[in-house]
């Protein structure tokens, strides 16, 4: 399914173009005016941006490495597959570097996702990284929860 | 013909937790409707789901899956060679991927309708957000409750709708990690799949 063409959008959402996702590189996803939506807070700003010169893979590996690094829990495990078990922000980094079977997935997922965004992939990983901000609410929420 | 046969191995942390919402769901089965074997943990051998399978109306599966077989790689409780048991069934796979594989091949030898993912499936540890284990619920309840297995299937579409949108839109009082609900939650309901007769009811 993810080999199938995905419409996509120019930088300013006028004209719609078919690209297949697997072969473009990153540069040619759709991208976000840097001034229309700053980041928050510092960590995360030298890490929104897609680097063109990079593929897919490796702006992924590093906007999760961002995210990892900023993650309030990063050892406690967050994401339950049904076919590979259960898995924390640090393994999932390292899955994706490794490109295993399940980096390979969360990249599958990432992408899909992003196919269907009009922020596209740059949107994604963007969420990623400020997923952190919320880091002090979120972690509460969960001591609350398991108390 | 008896009701439901459930099967949830519960191996590890993924399968006891979908093990979890499986037996969540069968304390709410209708009255009308009989639960006739509930193939738990050790009890879910190969040769006791072989025998469970057959000669029911509908088989819940919750645990591991690939694309070709329900279980784990080297030891599939259900493949090619047991699936023709279900022949007749309504078979619903809470399981990675294998509705592109063993769906086909259980619509071909006989399985009324198989409804299942074909790619992983996948969700935040615990659903803390109940949003995972609602979406499947509601289809399940559907089919329980009367309605055919297409209407539990887009139950279950609705469901995962509305958690990608509660990720996308509900950043304040969630209680996991949204960008991955997001995602988990499209994944899952653009990989949902119904195979065979789509007007089957129980």
């Amino acid at each position: 399914m993810l080999r199938s063409p995905l419409q996509a959008r120019d930088a300013f959402g006028a004209e719609a173009y078919t690209v297949d996702i697997w072969s473009v590189r990153v540069g040619q996803f759709s991208f976000q005016p840097e001034e229309s939506q700053p980041p928050k807070r510092q960590p995360s700003q030298s890490a929104l941006r897609l680097d063109p010169m990079k593929d897919a893979h490796q702006n992924i590996l590093e906007h999760l490495k961002a995210w990892m690094a900023n993650h309030p829990e990063p050892d406690r495990p967050m994401l339950s597959m049904a076919n590979l078990g259960v898995y924390s922000p640090r393994e999932l980094c390292d899955a994706v570097e490794r490109r295993s079977e399940t980096g390979q997935f969360l990249e599958s997922l990432i992408l899909f996702g992003a196919s269907a965004r009009a922020d596209g992939l740059q949107g994604v990983l963007k969420s990623f990284v400020q997923e952190n901000e919320d880091s002090a609410g979120l972690s509460s929420s969960i001591s609350t929860v398991s108390s | 013909m008896a009701d439901i046969c459930s099967i949830r191995p519960a191996n590890d942390a993924a399968a006891i937790e979908l093990s979890g919402w499986c037996r969540a769901m069968l304390a709410d089965i209708p009255r009308n409707h009989s639960l006739v074997s509930d193939l738990y943990a050790s009890a879910a051998t190969r040769l006791a789901v072989g025998s469970a399978i057959a000669d029911v109306r509908c088989v819940l599966f919750f645990g591991h899956g690939n694309p070709g077989s329900l279980g784990t790689p080297d030891a599939a409780l259900i493949d090619t060679l047991n699936i023709g048991n279900a022949g007749g069934a309504i078979f619903i796979a809470m399981a990675c991927s294998s509705a592109s594989a063993l769906g086909p091949d259980a619509i071909q030898q006989g399985v009324e309708s198989y409804l299942g993912f074909n790619g992983p499936f996948a969700w935040i540890l615990g659903d803390p957000d109940d949003q995972f284990r609602r979406a499947i619920f509601s289809g399940i309840s559907l089919l329980t409750g009367g309605g055919s297995i297409r209407n539990a299937l887009e139950a279950m579409q609705f469901g995962f709708d509305g958690a990608d949108t509660y990720y996308r839109n509900a950043q304040a009082g969630r209680k996991s990690n949204s960008t991955l609900g997001q995602l988990t939650a499209f994944y899952n309901r653009h990989h949902l799949v119904l195979l065979g007769n789509q007007a089957a009811t129980l």
